[in-house]
């Protein structure tokens, strides 16, 4: 049998994985608990529209899709906060508006498909030492501010009247998370692939939710799971050529079902 | 504490309030004094949560003016009857989200839920729930309390208890205490002040005088009217 540890491509995307499974839980648990699951699906939609433009100016793809995402998160916020529409319906603009950019800079361009497959359904091989570095740095981001943000976040997530009343500045807190999440979902691009993103962020903390722990034992019960399906899920990819994204979803859906029916 | 009752806490000028088209409050004029127990009655969608929302910064004020000279306010919304028990939080985690664990501990030991720190909250009774609330406002220091229906879905014993708490708080705390109510029979017996709002304010004064006026009258007679009612509705629930 072949050694996948002899092929950096598989070092590089284990690694990148693994720090994704550390980083999507702790911006998930605030998603499913304030009902925001969705978001992560329209910022996935929006982040394929920063990576065509990437592609297409030939810059960092990671980082346009970084970028696509944080502006249009900070916009979905104001939209939302202006009750100029329903909050669903400010994500249903962005996801149909961003997917609407997206094609036509795909058909501007005709030529990056192999690569954009590889963005859309997410591929370990895409992962270069750079993307581990920018993946590592704003990981790092990521964990401090909601360390730092933690409690007043928790409090919002619980009560968000109460906070407000505590004075709590809840728009600006809710703004900084939306581009935390903004941030989490554009790192996660190259491994699980856009259309994948949001099982990431939403299933192992799905599964962790099983188990009736309070919210830090949560979230490091949703860490080590997470880790698993995606050490798992790229080790049973490379053996049986199958696409890693898909493989890892499949398999923290597998994790929730065992952990569900027990 | 003896609180200084002539001290105007909140003060409510002149203040409409419409969603939209539909107006729900309509030129209300209220002060509320330093350690006042201000029981809010009347109707549903009568304006009783818009007129708390307002004071409270959580809608904002469009027409006429409402003053809050106090420090810290807290609020206990509708909240606990409609908890999410899947949420992974601890009684403990719960009081301590506002605060620092002194307080925390301290306001746990004030409502007697000491021994519950370490539950998952979603294995909480009403009644325990509730407390648990009354735990998070209070490890902020209040000066006002405000609570919105705190006794709906709690069985009638632990209601004896929540009132005697809230008669603690307001007694032996100096905690100002504005709590929104549909019982008007109890919170009448239990609040000095009566606040009966119908889109405009249609009584304010003393609780006792209340039961004698003429709309205390009709809000007690609505009231056990409303509460025959929903009887009826919560046989057909059980099972």
């Amino acid at each position: 049998m072949i050694n996948l540890f002899q092929y950096d491509f598989v070092v590089r995307g284990l690694i990148a994985g693994i720090i994704i499974a550390i980083i999507a839980p702790i911006i998930g648990i605030f998603l499913v608990l304030r009902r925001y699951s969705l978001i992560a699906d329209t910022l996935s939609h929006v982040s394929l529209a920063g990576i065509a433009l990437g592609l297409l100016l030939n810059l960092n793809p990671l980082l346009t899709a970084i970028g696509a995402t944080t502006l249009s998160s900070i916009a979905i916020e104001k939209l939302r906060l202006s009750k100029k529409v329903y909050g669903e319906s400010a994500l249903a603009l962005f996801l149909s508006g961003s997917l609407a950019v997206a094609v036509i800079l795909i058909s501007i361009s005709h030529g990056f498909n192999s690569t954009l497959f590889n963005y859309l359904f997410g591929s370990i091989a895409t992962v270069t030492q750079n993307d581990i570095y920018t993946v590592l740095t704003l990981g790092i981001v990521v964990i401090i501010s909601v360390a730092i943000l933690y409690k007043k976040l928790l409090f919002i997530t619980f009560d968000e009247d109460a906070a407000k009343v505590d004075r709590i500045n809840v728009n600006l807190i809710n703004t900084i998370f939306i581009i935390l999440s903004a941030i989490t979902i554009s790192l996660a691009i190259p491994i699980i692939g856009i259309l994948l993103i949001s099982a990431l962020l939403i299933v192992p903390i799905l599964t962790a939710l099983q188990f009736k722990k309070s919210f830090i034992p949560t979230i490091l019960i949703a860490q080590a799971l997470s880790i698993f399906c995606v050490v798992a899920g790229v080790i049973v990819s490379f053996y049986f050529d199958l696409a890693p994204g898909g493989t890892i979803v499949l398999i923290n859906l597998i994790v929730f079902l065992i952990v569900s029916i027990f | 504490m003896i609180p200084d009752h002539s001290k105007n806490v909140i003060e409510v000028k002149d203040v409409s309030f419409a969603y939209g088209e539909n107006l729900v409050l309509k030129d209300i004029n209220l002060n509320i004094h330093k350690g006042d127990y201000i029981g809010v009655v009347g109707p549903n969608g009568g304006g009783k949560t818009t007129l708390i929302k307002l004071i409270l910064n959580l809608l904002e004020v469009k027409k006429g003016y409402i003053n809050v000279d106090c420090k810290n306010l807290a609020y206990v919304g509708q909240k606990a009857s409609n908890i999410d028990s899947k949420f992974p939080i601890t009684v403990g985690e719960v009081v301590n989200l506002g605060t620092d664990k002194h307080l925390a501990q301290k306001a746990m030991g004030d409502v007697g839920i000491t021994d519950l720190k370490t539950r998952m909250i979603g294995t909480l009774s009403g009644g325990q729930l509730q407390k648990v609330f009354i735990a998070l406002a209070l490890a902020q220091k209040p000066e006002i309390l405000f609570l919105d229906e705190p006794t709906s879905g709690i069985d009638q014993a632990s209601q004896n208890d929540f009132y005697k708490l809230l008669k603690k708080l307001n007694q032996e705390m100096g905690i100002t205490l504005v709590i929104i109510s549909h019982d008007v029979d109890v919170i009448t017996k239990e609040a000095t002040e009566i606040a009966a709002i119908n889109q405009s304010l249609v009584f304010y004064g003393n609780a006792n005088e209340f039961v004698k006026e003429e709309h205390g009258i009709k809000f007690i007679a609505a009231h056990h009217h409303e509460e025959h009612h929903s009887t009826e509705i919560s046989h057909t629930h059980h099972d």
